[in-house]
C-alpha cells in the first residue's frame, strides 16, 4: 500500500517508520527542513521537505495514487486542509486526520475526512473509565456507524437491575427482532440502528428508574450496571 | 449587517473599519490582541481576542447568524477552517475565505465555498499593468456547488455572486 503521511512530528515519525519496516510504500511530508533532513538520514529518503498543505507539493508527493493519506501535524486546520484535498482534489480513498480540539470531530467528519484520531478524546476517555463523572460512561466507538459503547448504573426500582446477564443477552435479541429485521441482514449498521431506535421506546417505557438520559439500546446488565448501545449524541 | 472579520491584519483593520462607518456592527477577531492597535481609535465594533477556528470561541464572540463572514488570517487552512465552520455550524450567510495558495483557492471554489487569492490577483493586476494577456479570473472564485453539508446554508438560494460591499 502507498501511504502518504503529512507532518514529520513524533507521530508522523513513528507512523512512517513503522509503515516502512513493515513493507508499505511511505512518503512522508515535512515542511521544516531541518527536521525533514533528520528524519530522512534515520528512516531513509522517503521525505520530501515541503508543506503537504500546498497542492502543488501533495501532487509532487504523489498524492495522486496514494491509497490512504494520514494527516497528522499538531494543528487541526492544516490535517483537515490536507485531508479535503486528498479526498476532493487527488481522489484518494482514505483519508485519517489527528484532531486535537475534539470539538472539531463532527466538523471534520461532516466535511468528509474518513477517519478521525483524537488523542484528547482518547485520553479523556480513559481518565474518565477511572473517574465516573458522568451518569453514562463512554466505553468505545463502533467502527463505521455512529453507535457507541456505554455504561450506565442502573437505579433501584428498574426493571433492569438483578437481571442475570444471559436474559438481558435475550432481550437484546428481542429488541433486534422487534424491529422488523432479521440478524443476517445486509446492512449491519442500519439494522443495528433501527434496534437501537426501537430499544430506546422500550427502554424509556419499561424502565423508569433508569437515570434521565435513558439507554437506547439495552444490550448486557447485571451487577447494577447496564452495557448499552447508544446512539452518538 | 451583522459581520464577522477573522483576522486583524491591514486588510481585515481596514475593512472592519469600513464595514463599521457603513453603520453594520462588527465582530472582529485576532489570536493577538498588539493587532487591534490597526483598528482606529473611533472603532466601536466589538474585537475579540481568541481563536477563528474553534467554535466556542466565535460562538462567544457572537458570530452566530451574521450576514458576512471574512477569513483573512495569514494562514490560508486557518482561513479554510474558519469559513467552513462559519457555513456548517454558525448559520453564516455570505462566507469568503481568503486563501493564497491558487491550487487551494481553486479547489475550495469546486467545493463550494468562496475564495479570494491573492497570488491570482497580484499576478493578473501586474501582468495587465505590463501589457501582457492575463487569464482573466474573477477576483473572487465563487462556489461551484453547495458547500458539503450545507442544506441549511441561507445563502444558497442566492446567485453565487462576489460580495461587493467591500
Amino acid at each position: 500500500m502507498f501511504v502518504l503521511v503529512v507532518g514529520g512530528g513524533k507521530v508522523g515519525y513513528y507512523l512512517a517508520k513503522e509503515l516502512v519496516e513493515s513493507g508499505h510504500e511511505v512518503v512522508l511530508m515535512e515542511k521544516d527542513h531541518a527536521r525533514a533532513d533528520q528524519i530522512a538520514d534515520e528512516i531513509g529518503s522517503i521525505v520530501i521537505a515541503h508543506d503537504g498543505c500546498e497542492g502543488k507539493y501533495l501532487a509532487e508527493a504523489g498524492a495522486n495514487r496514494a491509497d490512504i493519506v494520514a494527516a497528522v501535524t499538531g494543528d487541526d486546520e492544516d490535517n483537515l486542509v490536507i485531508c479535503q484535498m486528498a479526498k476532493h482534489h487527488f481522489d484518494v480513498p482514505r483519508t485519517i486526520a489527528r484532531v486535537n480540539n475534539p470539538k472539531n470531530e463532527e466538523l471534520f467528519k461532516h466535511l468528509g475526512v474518513d477517519e478521525l484520531i483524537s488523542p484528547t478524546r482518547m485520553i479523556l476517555g480513559s481518565i474518565e473509565q477511572d473517574i465516573p463523572v458522568h451518569e453514562l460512561l463512554h466505553l468505545g466507538s463502533l467502527g463505521g456507524s455512529d453507535l457507541e459503547l456505554i455504561e450506565a448504573p442502573l437505579l433501584p426500582g428498574s426493571s433492569r437491575s438483578r437481571r442475570a446477564v444471559r436474559s438481558s443477552r435475550s432481550s437484546a435479541r428481542d429488541v433486534r427482532s422487534r424491529s422488523g429485521r432479521t440478524r443476517s441482514s445486509p446492512k449491519a449498521t442500519r439494522s443495528s440502528r433501527s434496534a437501537a431506535r426501537s430499544a430506546r421506546r422500550r427502554s424509556t417505557a419499561s424502565s423508569s428508574g433508569t437515570p434521565s438520559r435513558s439507554a437506547d439500546a439495552l444490550a448486557v446488565c447485571g451487577r447494577g450496571v447496564a452495557f448499552a448501545l447508544a446512539e452518538r449524541t | 449587517m451583522k459581520v464577522v472579520i477573522v483576522g486583524c491584519g491591514r486588510v481585515g483593520a481596514v475593512l472592519a473599519e469600513a464595514f463599521e462607518k457603513a453603520g453594520n456592527d462588527v465582530i472582529i477577531l485576532d489570536r493577538s490582541t498588539g493587532a487591534f492597535d490597526k483598528l482606529p481609535s473611533t472603532f466601536r465594533g466589538n474585537a475579540v481576542r481568541g481563536d477563528g477556528t474553534d467554535e466556542d470561541v466565535l460562538r462567544r464572540a457572537g458570530a452566530q447568524d451574521a450576514d458576512v463572514f471574512l477569513a483573512l488570517t495569514e494562514g490560508d487552512n486557518r482561513n479554510v477552517m474558519a469559513a467552513q465552520l462559519a457555513t456548517e455550524a454558525l448559520n453564516v450567510g455570505r462566507v469568503l475565505a481568503k486563501v493564497n495558495d491558487p491550487v487551494r483557492a481553486a479547489a475550495y471554489a469546486d467545493l463550494g465555498l468562496a475564495t479570494i487569492c491573492r497570488t491570482n490577483l497580484m499576478e493578473d493586476t501586474i501582468l495587465g499593468f505590463a501589457g501582457l494577456s492575463t487569464a482573466q479570473r474573477p477576483p473572487i472564485l465563487a462556489p461551484q456547488r453547495t458547500h458539503p453539508g450545507g442544506e441549511h446554508h441561507r445563502a444558497e438560494a442566492e446567485p453565487a455572486a462576489a460580495p461587493s460591499e467591500a
